[in-house]
Order: C-alpha cells, then sequence, then structure tokens
C-alpha cells in the first residue's frame, strides 16, 4: 500500500508539473534530488512573487537617513534576517525601482540571496578583486560598498550591452573603485593580474529563477546545461589561475542543476588545488551524488539555496582557498 | 589592444585645463577639489568621456592590456572642444559650489524643462547661461541644467517661462539611468 501511495504522488507531482509547463526531465530530476512532497512545495512556491528585497548603500547616505527618507514616502520595510543593510518591501505607494532615492543610488534592488554571495567573499580595503560576468552590477556595487570604495575591483563583463547596465549601476551607486573590461571572462589572464579575491557568478540556465522567469520552464534541455557546464568549467579554471596562492573564490549560480554546480567544482579541483571552505549561511549541503555522478566528498561545504525553503530566487554557493 | 572602437588614456594637459578652467570658471575656483581624489582620464569614442580615477586604480589600469570600458567616476564628456559636466560630476561638486537652485518638481528627471513656477529657491544671483545644479525634495540631486534667463529677471518673467531646459537625450539628470542605463 505505502509503495502504491508514493506512486501516486508521483505522478500527481508529474502531472502537476506538466500542468504548470515544465519540462519532464525537470520535475524528474527535482523529485531526484528534493523528493515528492519538497518538489511538490518548489512548484508551489514558484506560482508566487518574491518580495522586492532593496539594499541601502552606505557609499552615497547612511542606511538611516536612507530609511527615513523612504519612510517619509509610506514605503512600509522590515528587516531582513542575515543582512543589516537590507529590507523587504511590504508596500510602498510608489514604484521603488523608480524614486528620487534609487536614482541618487541610496539603494539598489536586488534578490535577498544574491546578496550572499559577495558576503560570503567579504573583500576587504585594499585587495584586488575580481568580478566576473559582472553585468547589471548588484553584486559589484556590493562588492564596492564592503571595501568602502577602497582596493580595486575589476569587473568583467562580455556583453558591451549588458556592460551599459553595468556602467549605469556603478556611477548611480557612486563607485569609485571599480574598472570595467569588456571582454570574456575566459580570457582574464590576458589581463596579467594576480587577484587576492574573486567572485565568479557565473552564466547558467537560472533554474533557481522560475519564479521570477517562468519562461525558464521550457527554455532549457539538458543538453543546454551542459554547454553551461563546458563554459563554467572553463570560466572558474581560468579564474583560479589568476588567483594569488591563498587567495579566495566564491563561484555561485542562480541554477539548482548539479551539472551547472557540483560537477563544475568537482571537475576542477581534478585539476586545481583547491580546498572548499565552510560557509556559514543558511541553505542545504551541496550534493555528493546525482543520478550516475558522484562529486567530490568536501560538496557538502558548498550551500544549495532552494527557493521553497529560503524564500528567495534559488543559488548555489561554493567558496574555495587556493592552496 | 586590438580591434577596439575607443581608446582609454590619461588626459592630455589641454584637456585637463579644459575641464579645471570649465569648473573653475562655471562654478567657482573651489570647485577643483573635488577632482583632488584622483586623475583624469578619457575614452575616445564618439564622443571624448572624461573619468575621474584614483591613484590606486590607475595604478591597475596602467597594466592592462584589455578594452577599458569604464573606470573611477564619470564626471562629464568632451564635444567639440568643450566640456560639459554631467551627473555624477555635478554631484562630485555640490559641496563645493553656489550655482544651485531647488525646484518642486520632479519632471526634471524626465528630461522636461524648469519653468519658473517650479522653482522653489536659489541663493545665487545666476545670470542667463550659467550652470546650475538642480535639488529636489529633501535637497535631493536631479542633476544639471543651463539657466535660460538670469535671476534678475525671475520675478518679472512669466510663470510658464523656461527656466532651465531638459535635455533627454544627454546625462544631465538622474532619471538618465531610468531611461538610458537599463
Amino acid at each position: 500500500m505505502m509503495h502504491m501511495s508514493t506512486l501516486n504522488e508521483a505522478t500527481n507531482i508529474r502531472k502537476f508539473g506538466k500542468d504548470l509547463g515544465y519540462l519532464p526531465y525537470m520535475i524528474e530530476r527535482y523529485i531526484s534530488i528534493l523528493g515528492e512532497e519538497e518538489t511538490k512545495k518548489l512548484l508551489q512556491f514558484n506560482e508566487t512573487k518574491l518580495p522586492q528585497i532593496i539594499r541601502f548603500n552606505s557609499l552615497r547616505k547612511p542606511h538611516a537617513e536612507t530609511e527615513m527618507l523612504l519612510k517619509k514616502k509610506q514605503v512600509v520595510m522590515e528587516r531582513v534576517k542575515n543582512f543589516p543593510e537590507a529590507r523587504r518591501v511590504i508596500r510602498s505607494p510608489v514604484p521603488i525601482g523608480a524614486t528620487e532615492e534609487y536614482l541618487n543610488g541610496f539603494y539598489m534592488l536586488q534578490g535577498e540571496n544574491s546578496l550572499y554571495p559577495s558576503s560570503i567573499l567579504n573583500p576587504k580595503n585594499g585587495e584586488l578583486v575580481g568580478d566576473l560576468a559582472a553585468a547589471p552590477g548588484g553584486k559589484t556595487t556590493h562588492l564596492a560598498q564592503l571595501m568602502n570604495n577602497r582596493g580595486t575591483i575589476v569587473a568583467i563583463e562580455i556583453s558591451a550591452f549588458r556592460s551599459r547596465s553595468l556602467k549605469s549601476n556603478l556611477a548611480r551607486m557612486g563607485v569609485q573603485n571599480s574598472i570595467v573590461i569588456n571582454m570574456d571572462s575566459q580570457n582574464i589572464q590576458s589581463l596579467n593580474l594576480e587577484f587576492d579575491k574573486i567572485l565568479l557568478d557565473a552564466p547558467c540556465s537560472g533554474s533557481g529563477t522560475i519564479i521570477s522567469d517562468p519562461t525558464r520552464k521550457i527554455s532549457k534541455t539538458i543538453d543546454d546545461l551542459l554547454k553551461y557546464h563546458e563554459l563554467q568549467v572553463s570560466l572558474l579554471t581560468n579564474a583560479i589561475n589568476v588567483l594569488r596562492t591563498q587567495g579566495e573564490i566564491v563561484y555561485s549560480t542562480c541554477s539548482l542543476e548539479p551539472e551547472e554546480n557540483e560537477l563544475v567544482i568537482t571537475k576542477v579541483l581534478e585539476s586545481k588545488d583547491m580546498k572548499i571552505e565552510e560557509i556559514n549561511i543558511i541553505g542545504e549541503n551541496g550534493l555528493t551524488k546525482f543520478e550516475t555522478y558522484n562529486f567530490d566528498s568536501e560538496m557538502v561545504k558548498a550551500k544549495r539555496l532552494y527557493p521553497h525553503k529560503t524564500c528567495g530566487e534559488g543559488f548555489f554557493i561554493v567558496k574555495m582557498v587556493k592552496e | 589592444m586590438e580591434n577596439n572602437d575607443f581608446v582609454f588614456r590619461k588626459s592630455s594637459a589641454m584637456e585637463e585645463t579644459l575641464v579645471l578652467n570649465h569648473l573653475k570658471e562655471m562654478f567657482g575656483s573651489k570647485t577643483i577639489q573635488s577632482l583632488s581624489n584622483g586623475n583624469l582620464w578619457i575614452k575616445e569614442g564618439k564622443i571624448k568621456e572624461v573619468f575621474l580615477i584614483p591613484e590606486e586604480q590607475e595604478k591597475i589600469i596602467l597594466k592592462l592590456s584589455g578594452e577599458i570600458y569604464y573606470a573611477g567616476t564619470p564626471i562629464g564628456s568632451i564635444v567639440e572642444n568643450e566640456f560639459q559636466l554631467e551627473i555624477e560630476g555635478s554631484s562630485l561638486i555640490l559641496p563645493f559650489t553656489n550655482n544651485k537652485i531647488k525646484i518642486k518638481t520632479s519632471q526634471f528627471l524626465y528630461g522636461k524643462h524648469i519653468f519658473v513656477e517650479n522653482l522653489e529657491s536659489y541663493s545665487y544671483n545666476f545670470d542667463k547661461g550659467d550652470y546650475l545644479i538642480i535639488l529636489g525634495k529633501n535637497n535631493l540631486h536631479y542633476g544639471i541644467g543651463k539657466a535660460e534667463i538670469g535671476a534678475k529677471d525671475i520675478d518679472k518673467a512669466k510663470q510658464n517661462t523656461i527656466l532651465v531646459k531638459g535635455l533627454k537625450d544627454k546625462p544631465l539628470d538622474r532619471g538618465w539611468y531610468l531611461r538610458r542605463g537599463n
């Protein structure tokens, strides 16, 4: 009886996923990773709407002053756990992405979970920090804030079009310590720089962002995931090549797919001497096994942030130190 | 540097003089202090964009062989041998100049004109053709514009007289970041 009930549950979830417009392979792998009950919760959560999160920008204005200005506009906010610089917007009578305060760079609209990669990298004044695939600059401006505009961020973006939004955000947010280079981050060695820290929020299939972009339910096949995997391995390998010994790198994606996460790290660790560091944040441990893949046992130190469990976009984050 | 559409280089002495003279003449000599935090660099493309780059970043730029798209703070542009201070440049000199007006409405952020009736206050007797930094509610920075009439003519001007022209195709007001930045 038990067995039949589980089978029925799985069938129901497959039908639920199909009705919501997902490609079947996605549901299968979510069931494999999360189990049926959690998959159902994930699919349900992806049909809701995320709250808007703003990150106050101390490069422009002390947090308290920005908060007061927004309160004057009747914007109702609440604090965000773990991020004193962030607020969840509960209610706003004005478009929060078009206020005079926004245009003055007093805050940035940024998903809650996307605040983690820069915070985990924890750049310091005076360091040389690489930010690969940097546009539109949410994380770059966060890095600059954490560095108090000291030290240097070399932000690399391949797309000229996306570089424009990066430039706009850097200027608006009062970032003074960035250098933007319009090039393929895979060629980072050509810069002849040695970085103290690198953030690689890699281009990915974006399966953690279905809540914001439902087209992702059907837009990527397993072949696409493998193409992303190749690119991510190349980006990470090249990034590690330009990291100094004892330098730190944070690799993140907004994808839930093991091919873009644990498999990338496992592949890179085969040829690079890197130590995975524990990161003390919310989320589930990285996977050590998926379908036919076996991953490095240290992957448990990576974090998977599932949308329905964190009330944010899905993320995978791992921090490594070069030995 | 191969196949570049633009060149990122240190400003020439002539370009630096052009920028400094513009600031001194239009906004007062104290405004030069706002540039003490770095050196001027030029990105040459269709127009010459002027950046203020701190020495710390300058040292890195000098080592780079890649295509630099942006660095430091963009303060303005040089077109036909004239320097135009833009959004961030005007924000930078704000503490060092009196050329400011405060307005009651936010239409300037949409690239629209400021009319005499929109003026809330001014503390500087500007002349026609002077550059003015535009502030809005709570003294928030809105951008920069050119006076179409002098302060002495405001009282006798009609309410719908243009005081500062909005130029939505130029990065002179902070609404630019929404119009063109994303």
